[in-house]
Formats: C-alpha cells, structure tokens, sequence
C-alpha cells in the first residue's frame, strides 16, 4: 500500500472505531453483567454438581463442563476484556482494568502491563512480541532451527494442557526473572523481586484452592472435587490455548522485523495488526466462549473497544480491508486450526 | 475473614463485589462500598434548580447539618458521581426518612441536564456517607453572619432548619442570587416569621455591600459563607481584616475553556503540586518532572498510563473529547489538562 492508500486506510478504520465507540452504552454494560451472572450461575452450579458426584457420578460429569464454562468466561470473555480496559469506561469497581483478578494462576496485574503493551503495541514484532511462540515453538523463519524443533508438536500439546502455568510463567518474562537474562530493550518498572512474588503468591493460592481447599469444603467427596477442579481447568487450558493459537498462528499470519516499524504510521500500525492477526468464524456463542477472540483481528485494531461490539464491526472492518486489498484472514474453526497445526509441523523441520 | 476467602477462593476483592451483578436483579444499584437510596420525588424549582427526595437504605449514618454526600448516577451504562449539599436537616430525616437536594442544573454539564431522564420516582441510585466538616459550632457561641451565593444557600438550609430552635443568639442570613432566583423563599420566609432572632435578605449580587456593612449590628460574630469563588474570596479576605471567625465551604469549578491558547494548570498528585499546560499530554509533562508515572505504549492502546482524576477536567487528545469534572478514569498518555486536575496515581 503506497503512503496516500494507508492514510485513507487508517481514516477509515478511525472512523469505525469513532462510530462505533460513540454507541457504546447501557447496552454494553447490560451486556457484560449479564455475562458476569452466567459466569457465577455456571460455577455455582458446576461445584454443587462436582459435590454431588458422590452419589450420582453422571453428575459429577455435568459439574466439570459447567465449571469449565465459568472458568473460560471468567477467563476470557470477562477478565481478558476488563483487563484490557474495555468496560473501564463504566467506572464500576468491579469491571476495571487495573483491580481484575482473575481465576487463573497467572497474577491479573503482570499479565495486564506485558499483554496489553508488549503483545499488543507490538504485534509479531520478532524480538519485541514474545508472545510469538512463547519462546517455545519455532513458527517462522526468523528463528534458527533447532534440533528439540523436531518435536516441538508434542512440546504444543504440552503447552496446551498446561497453558495456564505458560501464560503464567511467560507473562513473568520468567526467563529473564529465573535466569537473571538482561534485554537492553526493556526496562523493567516493576521489580524482578515483585513480580517473582506474584508469580508464586498467585500461582500457589490456585494450587491450594483448587486441590486443597475446595476438595477439603466437600468432606467426603474430596476426591470428586479434587478431580473435578483438575479437569475443568484441563478443559480451560486446553480450549484457550486452542483460541488463542487459531487467533495468531494459522499459516498466512505474517512477522514483522523491528527495524521495519520504527517511526510506523498510525496506517502501517494498522496494517500490521491486519496481517498479525486471523478470525474465527462462528455462532454468538462461540464468540463469546472465545472471549471473541475469535474476532482477533478486530480485537488487535481496537484493542480497547468493549468485546460487545467486535461482532458488529467484522463486517465494517471486512468490507475496508476488501477496498483497500488487505488480505482478511477468517474461516471456521476447524480450518483454522488444522491451518495451525500444519504451521508447527512444518516449522519444526529446517 | 469473610474477604480474605472471598479473595482465595472467589478472587475478588470483597465478597459484595463477587455477588455484585446477581444482588442488583433482586435490588437496583446494590453496589458494594455505597449506600442504596430511592428516588421519593424529582422536580424542576424553576428553569434552574432541580429538587431531588431521596429516601436512603436504613443502614446510611445520619447527617449533620451542612455536610455533603456524593450522588452516584448509572446514566447510559456509565457510572457519574457528584457532591451535593444536603439541604434538610437531620431532623427532618428522622422524621420522614427523606433527604433532600437541591441541584443546579447546568446545561452542558454531563451529569445535571440528565439527572430527570435517569431517574425517575421509586428508582434507585448510590449515595455515599456523609461527609464534610461545614458545620454549625455546637458549643454556645455569639451571632452568627451567613453569606450565601446562589445555590450555595443548600447547606444553610440544614443548618437553620437543624439548629435555629437550638440558638438563640441572632443569626443573619444574607442570601445572593439573581432577582427571582432565590431558592426556598417559603421556607425561609417561615423561619424568619417565626424566630425572632433570625433574620433574612435576599438580596441582588449588584447590592451585595463590604462585610462591615452587615457586621455592624451583631455582636461577637461568626461568619459562614458558601458559594461561588469570588464571592468567598471577598468575604474571607474581609472578614481577616475584621478580625472575625471564618469558615467556608468550597464550591464547585468555574470552568472557562478555551483550547486554542496555551494556559497553564497546575495537576495535584497525593501532596505534590506540578505545573503543566495544556498543549502536550499529561504524561509527558509528568514524566519530565519525574513523577513516577507509569508508560506503556504512549498512545492509548495498553492502559498502563491510566489513574483515577479526582478533579478537573482534561481533554482526550484523539478525539478531542472533554472528560466528566468528577471522579473518573483518564489515561495520561493521550489526555491534556484543561483546568487544574487532582489525579491518584
Ligand atoms: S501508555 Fe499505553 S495507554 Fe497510555
């Protein structure tokens, strides 16, 4: 896109956001409490349901998908969007970025300053977005490969089922942390002391309340709610990490070096978080067990308009990207995972 | 206890806030941290003045007279806060369990014009305890003078209405407005008629004359005064040279904006004081003071730059966009003071 395209680019999405932002209101706030109460209703009922395993297990089994549920709207549909400051606009206490603690085992606090400034001012940006593999997996060229690439599938799965223990110890920069390595790019605000404080104190309040006390408040049925918790958070783990690659790693997802984005336009800034990022296709439902995640390219343009209105503007955004020849990257799920999967095996050989 | 669980087990601050969304389908605005209280009646006074009855949940402590309380409105999903003077009395609470305010209505204000639209009789809102320390001394004292400028005649209406069958040294109110826009005639009026030691002058802004003028008849006095700012300005000053007690009770900003020239606020951060202008953004201007302020991106994408403004109005430099003058949430990354601003970082 020459220079005169990407301004007018810019000027349009500009204005959808405008547009879009203007309408925000009781609508969106209705929206998001109700969510809220969902969330609440499905982990009330899933830790009765686990309690009640004990006599009747087919139970037990309804018990674990609704909290696995609770956890993934608390998780994505709710936390991720309150902490990026979504809803913040409410000025209610309860629905803000900068207080949301969420039920997972990485601290709300750290991931919000890496997440919404690393990842998301970042964006691909090789040696600045580590969000880009995690440091795990190989999935383009700008990495040298090595040889544990070679499984670096089964490395993936593992990630999955453990996403949430990832997500924490990666927000951490745990490499730099543990290790003591240095990046001269980054300045860190909070103390590496701090943050391995709340890498523990978090982590470990979910260890003891997930398999210690909830297990503990049902008495005989411990093993039950012991096995329940393990595999609602299973399910979570699992689920994210599946959203969040489709959202970023299909095959025609592009990388950007560093030196190409200093001084970048607010059009080249766009235009990198179009190429950045890929949709999914689905259901109202679906969107918001994604935490609409599944409207990623929407969500990285505007990461701060509130969630319940990424399904409006898709098609807004679509039609730009068309005019300005902008490759939009959405499909089904199943396309756009498969396009995932394809990505980590074929980086894993040379 | 209950909130040390509430945060292992439900990871939420408190446990009100957990039950928060579930507890408003049952009772409207339950809110954790404030106090529930319904609209009894709302009414136009006159093209100015609105008046607001409202009957707070039974757990809200008690005013005293001349004290304040905030007024926490949902309006369009939005939650907008402002302070109010209450202007009964704690008696009358006791009474009938009904506060009343008295609310100027300021037509481009984001909160006043639109008080009739959001809430209507028998619907609810969020108040706060009372505050504030502009009260009428317990202990015996001598006269009393109170100045009053427009709607600042709020907390002096609870302070006679609480105290005048208490005192019984003469009280002078001296009430500032523009001819036909004097709240509470009646009722002041009444008062006058029946304490013989109160007396009261409605009187025009062009008429108001030096303090001594009103000073001269009364004897060991103590003066009140609440206001627009010149107003207090005039009677504190006066009232040092007197040599005479003083209190006041500030009131609201006079706001005079004009973006195209470069003007000069000064931002509050906790007891600092640091000058800025309102042409580059907050953050900066911060930073270059070394404030530690916190930077993320620096162009309003991550929200690590944001705090709460306590006061003051800034202007969103993206759009343009003049914020709310109570409390709310700013990022300064991309915001520009335009008066002076009070921020908690
Ligand atoms: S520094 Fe990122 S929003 Fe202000």
């Amino acid at each position: 896109m020459n220079e005169q395209n990407l301004i007018a680019f810019a000027k349009e999405l500009d204005d959808i956001k405008a547009s879009t932002l203007a309408k925000v209101g009781q609508t969106d706030a209705d929206y998001i409490r109700r969510v809220v109460r969902r969330q609440r209703y499905f982990e009330w009922s899933g830790r009765i349901l686990l309690v009640a395993g004990f006599w009747m297990p087919w139970l037990w089994a309804v018990g674990v998908i609704l909290l696995a549920l609770a956890k993934i709207l608390d998780n994505m549909e709710i936390g991720h969007n309150v902490m990026h400051g979504q809803y913040d606009w409410m000025n209610d206490k309860q629905l803000n970025s900068k207080t949301y603690e969420w039920d997972i085992a990485c601290d709300g606090q750290s991931w919000n300053r890496v997440h919404n400034f690393e990842h998301h001012t970042y964006t691909n940006i090789i040696g600045k977005d580590r969000d880009f593999g995690y440091g795990l997996l190989r999935l383009s060229n700008d990495f040298r490969w090595r040889v544990k690439n070679l499984w670096q599938f089964v490395t993936y799965l593992l990630l999955s089922v453990l996403f949430q223990w990832g997500v924490s110890y990666h927000e951490l920069a745990a490499e730099r942390v543990f290790m003591g390595k240095k990046k001269a790019n980054r300045d860190g605000k909070v103390s590496h002391e701090e943050l391995k404080r709340r890498f523990f104190s978090k982590g470990a309040r979910q260890l003891v309340k997930d398999y210690v006390l909830f297990p503990l408040l049902a008495g005989p049925a411990f093993l039950w709610v012991l096995g329940g918790n393990l595999l609602a958070n299973l399910l979570r783990n699992v689920w994210t990490s599946t959203i969040i690659f489709c959202g970023h790693f299909t095959e025609a997802v592009q990388t950007f070096k560093e030196a190409d984005c200093v001084n970048e336009s607010q059009g080249q800034w766009y235009f990198r978080q179009a190429l950045g990022s890929s949709n999914l296709q689905g259901k109202h439902w679906f969107h918001v067990l994604t935490g609409h995640l599944s409207c990623q390219i929407e969500h990285h343009l505007f990461p701060d308009m509130p969630s319940s209105r990424y399904q409006e503007v898709a098609p807004q955004v679509q039609a730009v990207f068309a005019k300005y020849d902008v490759p939009y990257n959405t499909g089904p799920f199943w396309r756009q995972y498969t396009s995932v999967l394809k990505r980590i095996l074929r980086y894993s050989f040379p | 206890m209950i909130d040390t669980m509430t945060q292992w087990f439900l990871h939420h601050q408190q446990l009100a806030g957990y039950l928060e969304p579930i507890m408003q389908r049952f009772k409207p605005a339950w809110r954790a941290g404030f106090y529930r209280a319904e609209v009894a009646c709302i009414e136009p006074i006159n093209e100015k003045y609105l008046e607001l009855w409202l009957a707070p949940e039974s757990t809200w402590p008690i005013h005293k007279a001349g004290q304040h309380l905030e007024l926490t409105v949902e309006m369009n999903g939005q939650l907008r806060t402002r302070v109010f003077t209450i202007a009964s009395s704690p008696e009358q609470y006791r009474a009938s369990g009904l506060v009343r305010l008295l609310i100027r209505t300021h037509e481009l204000g984001r909160f006043t014009p639109h008080l009739t639209t959001y809430l209507a009789s028998e619907s609810w809102c969020n108040i706060s305890a009372p505050q504030g320390t502009f009260l009428f001394p317990q202990r015996k004292m001598g006269s009393t003078l109170m100045i009053a400028g427009g709607s600042g005649i709020t907390p002096f209406l609870a302070m006679l209405s609480q105290h005048l069958s208490e005192a019984c040294n003469p009280v002078k109110l001296i009430y500032i407005a523009r001819t036909g826009e004097h709240l509470a005639e009646k009722e002041l009026n009444a008062l006058a008629a029946r304490f013989a030691h109160f007396s009261y002058f409605p009187i025009g802004r062009a008429e108001f004359k030096p303090l001594t003028h009103y000073l001269n008849d009364l004897d060991a006095p103590v003066v009140f005064c609440c206001g627009p700012q010149a107003v207090m300005e005039q009677v504190a000053t006066q009232s040092l040279a007197a040599n005479v007690t003083y209190f006041d009770e500030p009131f609201g900003l006079a706001t005079h904006i004009n973006m195209a020239e470069r003007t000069e606020h000064v931002v509050k951060v906790a007891h600092n004081q640091y000058a800025v202008d309102n042409q580059r953004s907050l953050l900066d201007q911060l930073e270059q003071q070394h404030v530690s302020v916190r930077r993320g991106c620096g162009m309003g994408i991550c929200h690590q730059c944001q705090c709460v403004k306590k006061q003051g109005l800034v202007r969103d430099m993206r759009t343009g966009a003049l914020s709310d003058a109570g409390e709310s949430l700013i990022q300064l990354c991309v915001v520009q003071a335009v008066t002076d601003v009070e921020i908690a970082l």
